[in-house]
C-alpha cells in the first residue's frame, strides 16, 4: 500500500509508556472554577510544571494548583487539550515552534475549529502565559489558516482592530515614519 | 490578543497574509516587520521602464516607474524582514548606473554574511550590475581566502572546513567582457566538491536572471541607446538604492 500523503510532515506520536496511576490535583481559574486534572496533562505547561516540581522537591502535598490569570471556560479548554496531549512528546512541539508551515493532527483542526474566535484568541492567550508550546502552535497555525486570502478590511474584522480613526494616538508620529 | 500571542500567529502565516495585516494599523504593521519571513527563492529586478519582484514563483509585482509607490513599499518590507535561501537581483539598462557601486559591494558583502552565518551548502545568490569591477573588488576583499581562481570563478574558504563559497562570473562565447552588464553567481559549495563538478551552463543561470541576455539585437542596442535612455533626474535610483543598499542602514537584507 501507497503512504499516507502527509505522512512525513505528521507529528509521531511517542511509544506509550507504561502507564502509571494518574495523580490528579485540583486547579483553580482566576474566578474561582475549581476543576480536575491529571498531572502528566499539566506538565505540558512549562509554568505548571515548575509549580508542581517547587512541590515535589519540598515533598508538600499538592492539593490545588491556582492560575490567577486563566478564567474557568477557558482553563476548562486548556485542560482537555492537555488532557488530549499527555502522551506526546515535547520535542515535537518545540522542534514546530518556529515553524511557519505545521500539520495540525484532525482532532485538534476539530477542536481549535468549533471554536469562535474570540474564544480561541483567549485560548491561545491562556497557552501563552502557561508557556503550553504545542497549544500555541496549534492555535495559532488555525488563526493564520483563518487569516487566509483575506483582505486589509477582513483582517481588521478578524483581529477586531479599529479603524485607523477610532485608533488612539499614542504619539505624534505619523502613519507613513 | 496581546501583542506578543499576535505575533506568534503572524509567524504562522504566509506572505500575504502579512502584507494585508500590516496594513491595518501602525501597531500591527510594526509587529508584523518584527518577524523576519523565509523565502526559498526572490528575484527583485529593474530596467528602464519597471520595477518588479517576484516570490517563490507564486507572489508577483510589477510596477512601471511611474507607479512604482507599491513596488518600493513592498522592497522596504521585504528588506527589513525577508530571508532568502536564493535571491537574484536583476537591473538591467544603463539607468541603473547609480546602483553599481552598491552592488558591487553587494557580492563581497552577502558572501561575508555567508561566512559569518555559515550558510547551507546550495545557498545561491545571483546578482547582475551596470559596471566593472566588482570581480576584482571581490578578489581584494577575500584576498587570504582564494583557494583557486580562473578567469569565470573563485573559489574561497568560510570558516566552516566543509565548506567553500565559489563565485562565478556568467560569462561566455555570446555575453563577453565587452558587455555593459555583468552577471554573477554566488554559491556555498561542498570544500570536497571538484572542478571538474562545476555547473559549466551559464547560459541557464544567466537566462533566468535576465531573457534578453542571448539577444545579440538588444544589446547592441542597448549600447546604441545608451544616451537617449540616461535620465538626468536619477531619483528613482536614488529611492532603489537607499531601500537595499544604504550602507549606513542597519537593516541589511538577510540571507542565509
Amino acid at each position: 500500500m501507497a503512504p499516507k500523503k502527509n505522512s512525513a510532515k505528521r507529528p509521531q506520536p511517542s511509544t506509550p509508556k507504561p502507564s502509571a496511576p494518574a495523580r490528579i490535583v485540583k486547579v483553580q481559574s482566576s474566578d474561582g472554577h475549581i476543576l480536575q486534572a491529571d498531572v502528566r496533562a499539566l506538565l505540558l505547561s512549562s509554568t505548571l510544571a515548575a509549580t508542581i516540581k517547587g512541590y515535589d522537591d519540598e515533598n508538600k502535598p499538592l492539593e490545588k494548583l491556582e492560575v490567577n490569570n486563566v478564567v474557568g471556560f477557558t482553563l476548562k479548554l486548556v485542560l482537555e487539550w492537555c488532557e488530549k496531549h499527555k502522551e506526546d512528546d515535547p520535542a515535537i512541539a518545540q522542534a514546530e515552534k518556529d515553524k511557519k508551515n505545521i500539520f495540525i493532527p484532525s482532532w485538534d483542526r476539530h477542536f481549535l475549529t468549533k471554536l469562535p474566535m474570540g474564544n480561541l484568541f483567549d485560548l491561545i492567550t491562556a497557552a501563552y502565559h502557561l508557556d503550553i508550546t504545542g497549544l500555541i502552535n496549534y492555535g495559532c497555525k488555525t488563526v493564520a489558516n483563518s487569516a487566509k486570502g483575506k483582505s486589509t478590511e477582513e483582517m481588521r474584522e478578524l483581529f477586531g482592530i479599529p479603524e485607523p480613526w477610532e485608533q488612539p494616538s499614542t504619539s505624534t508620529a505619523t502613519w507613513d515614519d | 490578543m496581546p501583542a506578543e500571542v499576535k505575533l506568534e500567529c503572524i509567524g504562522k502565516m504566509e506572505f500575504k497574509e502579512r502584507l494585508s495585516l500590516r496594513c491595518t494599523a501602525k501597531a500591527e504593521r510594526s509587529l508584523v516587520d518584527s518577524q523576519k519571513i523565509e523565502f526559498n527563492k526572490g528575484r527583485f529586478w529593474g530596467n528602464n521602464r519597471y520595477l518588479g519582484l517576484d516570490l517563490n514563483n507564486k507572489y508577483d509585482v510589477t510596477k512601471h516607474l511611474k507607479d512604482k509607490t507599491e513596488a518600493l513599499e513592498l522592497m522596504k518590507y521585504l528588506k527589513k524582514v525577508g530571508v532568502f535561501k536564493n535571491l537574484t537581483i536583476s537591473f538591467g539598462g544603463p539607468k541603473c548606473s547609480l546602483l553599481a557601486y552598491q552592488l558591487r559591494r553587494s557580492l563581497h558583502k552577502v558572501a561575508q554574511m555567508r561566512i559569518d552565518t555559515n550558510s547551507k551548502v546550495g545557498t545561491t545568490f545571483q546578482v547582475s550590475v551596470s559596471k566593472n569591477g566588482s570581480f576584482a573588488e571581490f578578489l581584494e576583499h577575500f584576498a587570504d581566502r582564494i583557494v583557486s581562481k580562473r578567469d569565470k570563478r573563485v573559489r574561497i574558504r568560510t570558516n566552516n572546513p566543509d565548506r567553500h563559497i565559489l563565485l562565478e562570473r556568467g560569462l561566455d562565447n555570446v555575453v563577453t567582457t565587452g558587455y555593459y552588464i555583468q552577471f554573477f553567481r554566488l554559491i556555498v559549495i561542498s570544500a570536497k566538491m571538484k572542478q571538474s563538478e562545476y555547473d559549466g551552463n551559464f547560459k541557464e543561470w544567466l537566462l533566468k536572471m535576465d531573457p534578453d541576455a542571448y539577444d545579440k539585437y538588444f544589446w547592441e542596442n542597448s549600447f546604441d541607446n545608451f544616451d537617449d535612455f540616461y535620465d538626468d533626474d536619477d531619483e528613482e535610483f536614488e529611492s532603489w538604492r537607499h531601500i537595499w543598499y544604504d550602507s549606513d542602514d542597519a537593516h541589511e537584507p538577510h540571507y542565509y
